[in-house]
């Protein structure tokens, strides 16, 4: 399949990403949009085709940090856990697991949500995620340590522990 | 000494996401075969990791009303307008993105695109994504000169703005309504238009944008912008108005 096609057709995987590091669906889709401008006006700096994703994440990565800088999101960029205000998803009426989820990532300090996001929804390795976001191996681990920390006691913290936290959770793919 | 004491969080972590050689997940099994505190630890990770999986596999991103501005259009158009309409995708969203978001074009380039089109259409969308007047201004002069040098009906000029363009139509804050006003009655073949995305970011940040009268809310400005492309349209960034 052509670079191209390739770059067109990765709008889901980069959404699912993008929408958990900033928690904002218009501002994920403009970010993913952004991302795949670039990736294809750009694609012949691309060496190696197998890399094709950890490329694209790493354009996503430079695009939300940059949109981070332009509003001056400092709390954001500290390792501090960010408020308990609910959020753009904060208003969401049914108490769904995946509404609770989405509140409690977008809650988390952005560090860690880059990294949860990438381990967990894109599978990457720590190797790659330690690429795409230029940070060393060992701190991609205590980010991510730390993420699934702090995701697991908010979940409890605001959810009924049967629904969450000893629940029986089906993944679908 | 129990095993749970020995093995830290970073290396259960590993195990589960399958990040450990032959001997790491063998020695962490071992750990949870003898102690249960190790398995519920690992339990928790796995529980997290779920749970993330949960949350985001249903995430779609939002249907949008034209075609994916940048390969669907791409395979269709000349491969000068595709690269245009890509182009034009990367401007259109560092302006959604803030009213003070980096540039990723080079000017040249944008000009050098809006010089091209220019000779192959009558029917122009300007496009402003800044909350700068002096741009406007230039746009502005830029529609009526057009417009006195190619006259009515065949010529078409649209003002489009988004991100920190809408200011420029917005009342109270635009030091150009006056001018607009005018424009308008001049030219029947002017239209100025609002991005409807750009005003819902505004609102959701708890800001009405109180348009002007005569501006028009349709629809995203980069749709807007691609369905005219494909109709022949040329576009025209504000910051690289070609001359005239």
């Amino acid at each position: 399949m052509p670079l191209k096609r390739r770059i067109a057709e990765s709008r889901d995987r980069l959404y699912r990403v993008a929408l958990a590091w900033c928690g904002d669906e218009m501002l994920a889709d403009d970010l993913v949009q952004e991302t795949m401008a670039s990736g294809i006006v750009n694609r012949r700096q691309l060496r190696d085709e197998k890399r094709l994703f950890a490329w694209l994440y790493s354009i996503l990565n430079n695009n939300w940090r940059r949109h981070l800088r332009s509003h001056k999101v400092h709390e954001e960029l500290n390792e501090q856990l960010a408020t308990d205000a609910a959020g753009p998803l904060g208003n969401c009426r049914e108490l769904e697991i995946v509404c609770r989820v989405r509140q409690a990532v977008a809650s988390l300090p952005v560090e860690q949500r880059q990294v949860i996001a990438l381990v967990d929804l894109e599978e990457f390795s720590y190797c790659d995620v330690a690429q795409v976001l230029n940070i060393p191996i060992g701190t991609v681990m205590s980010r991510l340590h730390r993420a699934r920390k702090n995701l697991l006691t908010r979940l409890e913290t605001t959810t009924p522990q049967a629904a969450v936290a000893k629940g029986h959770i089906r993944v679908v793919k | 000494m129990q095993d749970s004491d020995l093995i830290d969080e970073n290396t259960l972590g590993a195990f589960v996401d399958g990040q450990l050689d032959s001997a790491g997940c063998e020695t962490v099994m071992v750990a949870m075969a003898r102690d249960p505190a190790v398995r519920e630890r690992v339990e928790r990770l796995r529980r997290a990791k779920d749970l993330m999986r949960v949350g985001f596999a249903s995430a779609q991103p939002p249907s949008r009303r034209a075609p994916l501005p940048v390969v669907p259009v791409a395979g269709r158009l000349s491969g000068a307008l595709a690269a245009s309409v890509a182009a034009l995708a990367l401007g259109l969203a560092c302006g959604s993105l803030g009213y003070h978001y980096g540039r990723h074009l080079e000017r040249s380039e944008l000009a050098s695109l809006a010089s091209s089109q220019q000779q192959q259409s009558d029917r122009i969308v300007l496009h402003i994504s800044e909350a700068n007047p002096m741009q406007f201004a230039a746009a502005l002069s830029y529609a009526d000169k057009f417009l006195q040098r190619h006259p009515a009906p065949e010529s078409r000029v649209e003002v489009i703005a988004n991100a920190g363009g809408l200011d420029m139509m917005r009342i109270g804050l635009s030091p150009y309504e006056d001018q607009i006003g005018a424009l308008l009655e001049a030219h029947p073949n002017v239209r100025f238009l609002a991005c409807a995305n750009a005003i819902a970011n505004l609102r959701k940040r708890g800001i009405e944008p109180h348009l002007m009268d005569n501006v028009d809310t349709e629809k995203r400005a980069i749709d807007h912008i691609v369905a005219r492309l494909q109709e022949g349209w040329s576009y025209v960034r504000v910051d690289a108005l070609p001359q005239i």
